[in-house]
């Protein structure tokens, strides 16, 4: 079942599929490369039975079920990371209509129900924290420094190099938060060496409903965006979690003599969430997680925001060219080590529909994941990670 | 989008974008124009045409009025790109000629600055609107969609595809010129050969990018085109037009620059889906296959004029 290396390749790799056409790459080249054996195959088989159907489509929700359901079938995993993110793309682009949300919660607890029904993992369950209307943006074209929004991070937004008059301005616009300097930043909350190194000179905070538009920003109409959510709600009989972060340390307790899922299910907070619940902190003093890779990385490596490499809002565009390695993985140049699935003495498995934050955050052995950007359904990608059993 | 307004013509919403954003070139795409080069892209809202299967129908196909759009000067978006790095600007996201003068005036600025402007179009326009893109803008990417009339009438809701073929010839002698071909399965794939012939009849050192389109927007029951069918009939057109390029799928083995006469691969380039590529690594030598000395045909800073013509 093990791959063979050739010098200068890297110790995972890429399956791609994008309907009856399937490529095989090295993950941190991206290159081509030729590989067959048993589990590349049986990766192959399982991905090109069940296409994704699409971001807005209420089948993708099914397509995360059943293809858990397979992964686990086949590969026998300790471990699962299944992340359900079609409540999100629901809730920000859709239609938005009160039954249309309801089909879409009956269709996520049936299909959580039918995951753990056909397994024998012990469940934990969180809903990434609700969604709220969009009430306006806060409009950062207007000063002269770079003023960075991204979809990536809606209620943040980051100034490089800003001048006085730049900071003045910003100090007097409505809806903002917060406003912290780097350097009050890493005084309170520290961080590692590149987080540190990428942070923005000022990193702005939106007040509840609003976000911002500046450079970077698109023109896609959004219609909510997620809420503060301080706590979200998690459920297990696995033992008690009081922070995102305390997820790892639980599921670590109990692996592998309990086979665990991991289960996050985004856009969904306390109302909404059909399981018995604890509430749980989602936030690190006045900073709060939303549905992007640092929330999911927070639950899967137990380390809070600040000591992952990426910081909210960064100049990506500086890092993105030819020397950046793992092009599949957004902005990371290697993947993480410390995640979940990267524990030497289990089996992992993930499936997502969220693309890349699935594989950079379970580290799983296997994970499988859409291939979507900007809601255009590309196919599906499959990471096979070999390196912790050599 | 224009009115009239005492007499003339205005544009309804001068300096008025929807985005602004530093992307790589080769992802916008153009691979034959300054490869590996940061580029500001940026974009307004509305098109001349109809496409039914328009990928950017959320910008494309809405009323400016109705977005949540940018008040930019030029000197604003040019000083942007500046901040951000980036070696030249791109009108792209939508049609440039529905904002002809902010595109040009911003065109003018990035000139003051030494920021060469690239454009993106259907190639729609009169003759004069065509010669101020020709004059202001350093290297275009024309979609031309197909050689039938009736393909235009029927997808993209135009009466005539003269005027896009007369802008292409007419591109294609003062600018660096990219072209990019639409795939929908089954409608325009058999037309291949033949476009590639007509490519090459203007001028067989202009990129063509063949596009895997998906089935977006008012086509979304259509079939997904076959990789492996566009792909066949795509290696008999390569015998007819050196730079041919395949692409909107991830992990596409037809984004890379092989030199014509040795068929080595000068530039090597990875497709992360969506339209373009991103470069790994270019290894030409001053626009010379560093096998075989070959000049490939490839915009540059160093070059005067379009090297290869």
């Amino acid at each position: 079942m093990k791959r063979e290396f050739r010098e200068g390749e890297s110790m995972s790799t890429g399956i791609i599929d994008v309907r009856d056409w399937q490529v095989t790459v090295d993950f941190q080249t991206g290159n081509k490369i030729e590989l067959e054996n048993e589990l590349t195959g049986m990766v192959r088989e399982i991905i090109r039975n069940n296409r994704y159907p699409g971001d807005m489509d209420l089948r993708s929700i099914d397509w995360v079920t059943d293809m858990g359901l397979r992964l686990a079938d086949k590969y026998n995993p300790d471990f699962m990371f299944l992340s359900y993110a079609q409540p999100y793309f629901f809730s920000a682009y859709g239609q938005g209509t009160p039954g249309e949300w309801e089909s879409v919660m009956k269709r996520i607890f049936d299909n959580v129900e039918k995951f753990l029904a056909g397994t024998d993992f012990w469940p934990v369950v969180v809903g990434l924290g609700r969604m709220t209307d969009l009430l306006g943006k806060i409009d950062l074209s207007i000063l002269d420094c770079l003023a960075i929004a991204t979809n990536w991070s809606l209620q943040y937004a980051g100034l490089f190099n800003p001048t006085a008059e730049d900071v003045e301005k910003v100090m007097a616009m409505p809806k903002l938060e917060k406003v912290i300097s780097k350097e009050d930043f890493v005084k309170e909350y520290g961080g590692s060496e590149s987080f540190i190194k990428r942070f923005p000179d000022y990193l702005l905070t939106a007040e509840e409903g609003y976000t911002f538009k500046g450079f970077e920003s698109t023109s896609r109409k959004i219609k909510k965006i997620p809420a503060k959510n301080i706590e979200i709600p998690i459920y297990t009989t696995l033992g008690e979690v009081n922070s995102l972060i305390d997820i790892r340390g639980l599921i670590d307790s109990v692996l592998p003599e309990k086979k665990v899922a991991l289960i996050v299910i985004e856009a969904i907070g306390a109302g909404d969430f059909e399981y018995e619940y604890k509430l749980c902190s989602n936030k690190l003093n006045s900073y709060i997680y939303e549905h992007i890779e640092s929330q999911y990385l927070a639950m899967t490596t137990g380390k809070h925001f600040q000591y992952h490499p990426f910081p909210p809002v960064f100049k990506f565009f500086e890092e993105d060219n030819e020397n950046k390695s793992y092009p599949f993985s957004g902005s990371h140049y290697t993947l993480p080590q410390d995640t979940i699935g990267r524990r030497k003495d289990i089996k992992s498995g993930a499936v997502g529909t969220r693309g890349m934050v699935t594989h950079v955050a379970s580290g799983a052995d296997i994970c499988i994941e859409c291939y979507a950007r900007q809601l255009s359904n590309m196919g599906t990608l499959a990471v096979i990670n070999d390196t912790k059993n050599e | 989008m224009y009115a009239v307004v005492d007499g003339e013509i205005r544009e309804r919403f001068p300096n008025t974008w929807s985005t602004y954003h530093a992307t790589h070139i080769e992802q916008i795409p153009f691979f034959h124009a300054y490869p590996g080069s940061r580029s500001l892209l940026v974009g307004t809202a509305g098109c001349n045409f109809s496409c039914s299967y328009c990928m950017n129908a959320y910008v494309a196909k809405e009323k400016p009025e109705n977005l949540d759009l940018f008040e930019l000067t030029p000197e604003k978006l040019v000083k942007t790109a500046k901040l951000s790095g980036c070696h030249n600007i791109v009108f792209g996201v939508n049609e440039v000629t529905v904002s002809l003068p902010s595109a040009i005036n911003l065109a003018k600025e990035a000139k003051l600055h030494n920021l060469p402007m690239g454009c993106l179009s259907n190639g729609y326009m009169t003759e004069e609107a065509a010669g101020l893109l020709a004059d202001h803008m350093s290297f275009l990417n024309i979609s031309l969609k197909s050689l039938s009339p009736e393909f235009y009438q029927k997808y993209a809701g135009v009466t005539d595809i003269k005027p896009v073929l007369r802008n292409i010839e007419k591109f294609a002698v003062k600018n660096h010129l990219e072209i990019t071909t639409p795939i929908v399965q089954s409608v325009n794939d058999h037309e291949i050969e033949e476009i590639a012939k007509y490519i090459r009849d203007i001028d067989p050192n202009i990129p063509w990018h063949v596009f895997r389109l998906l089935p977006e927007y008012k086509m979304k029951d259509y079939a997904y085109p076959d990789i492996e069918k566009i792909s066949e009939a795509l290696q008999k057109a390569g015998e007819i037009l050196p730079y041919i390029y395949f692409s909107n799928f991830v992990g596409s083995p037809w984004v890379s620059t092989n030199c014509p006469e040795c068929g080595k691969t000068v530039i090597n380039r990875i497709s992360l889906g969506t339209c373009g590529a991103k470069l790994l690594n270019n290894l030409l030598l001053e626009n010379r296959c560093p096998g075989c000395g070959e000049k490939i045909a490839v915009l540059e800073d160093y070059e005067k004029g379009i090297p290869g013509r």
